[in-house]
């Protein structure tokens, strides 16, 4: 079965993630219904190469906590709430379950993200792709 | 508890500072950035309300999970006794004047509020101090703070060395 796909907005540049319905079944689903899901980001101030935006609380379980993410690995913060993008090395300190991960366009995601140390507010949005 | 019409009307203005605070131009963050500091700067209480609202953020977080474990009708003074002094503070030091009005009203309903009512309360509430602390942190140029700062380290530690013995001595 094909996985679930999402459009991450980042700035200027898109990505396409694909959703872990078999490692995070109860995040996918409260993401998923959460969409379209908007904000901006802040950079991560202590694990390393990550950008978050929060969000109202999606739900409220730990799940496929990711102490070693992979680039482009999508996380969803109990505690924030928030949306994590781990677009690069992790020093992972307070695990997000991990959710899905970008798989088209990771290089433009990365780009804006690494930005966003330098730059406040940069916008971003998640939207379903139904297709 | 289930038909507080207090309780729900708390929840209804606290849904719209929630979301004034996430995507609006809220009146507190607008009154934070006008507030002068010592010595005419605003650096520093910027630093202290971001982190003023992140601690409060964090006892949400433990409330919450208090909550959830112990539904006991004492968990309500428990929390009212947690809001009281943040919100004070963070009026008075911070001019978050709306946020401490939210915290007061929400020390003043939760002595009778338990079980899920409370869970729901508490988790409005950490995702209201959720969006404030990111309001707050997005005033803060942690790039350029963060230049600034090694920039400075650099120059007290390794550019200007050591002074070894009094500067006449040194002359000789």
């Amino acid at each position: 079965m094909a996985r679930k796909r999402m459009r991450v907005r980042l700035g200027d540049e898109v990505g396409i993630a694909e959703l872990f319905e078999d490692k995070a079944p109860a995040t996918v689903a409260a993401v998923w219904a959460g969409l379209p899901i908007d904000g901006t980001v802040n950079h991560a101030n202590f694990s390393g190469e990550e950008t978050t935006f929060p969000c109202y609380g999606l739900m409220w379980q730990r799940e496929n906590e990711g102490h070693e993410t992979q680039p482009g690995d999508l996380g969803y913060f109990v505690t924030g709430p928030a949306i994590c993008i781990y677009y690069g090395d992790q020093n992972v300190i307070s695990p997000g379950n991990v959710f899905g991960r970008v798989v088209e366009n990771l290089a433009g995601i990365q780009r804006v993200a690494r930005a966003s140390w330098k730059q406040q507010r940069v916008p971003v949005l998640l939207e379903r792709m139904e297709d | 508890m289930a038909g507080n019409k207090e309780l729900d009307a708390f929840l209804a203005d606290l849904a719209a500072a929630s979301e004034t605070m996430r995507a609006g131009d809220p009146a507190d963050v607008q009154r934070l950035r006008r507030l002068p500091g010592a010595m005419g700067q605003s650096l520093t209480i910027t630093v202290f309300g971001f982190q003023e609202a992140n601690t409060i953020k964090s006892n949400m977080n433990f409330l919450l999970e208090f909550a959830e474990k112990h539904d006991e009708p004492w968990v309500g003074t428990v929390v009212s006794e947690m809001l009281v002094s943040p919100a004070r503070t963070i009026g008075k030091r911070y001019a978050l004047t709306d946020t401490a009005s939210l915290l007061e009203r929400a020390a003043k309903i939760a002595p009778g509020v338990s079980g899920d009512a409370m869970v729901n309360l508490l988790r409005r509430m950490l995702e209201y101090f959720n969006f404030t602390s990111r309001r707050l942190r997005d005033l803060l140029p942690f790039h350029e703070l963060s230049v600034t700062f090694e920039g400075h380290r650099y120059m007290t530690e390794r550019a200007i060395p050591p002074s070894k013995g009094k500067p006449r001595e040194r002359a000789q």
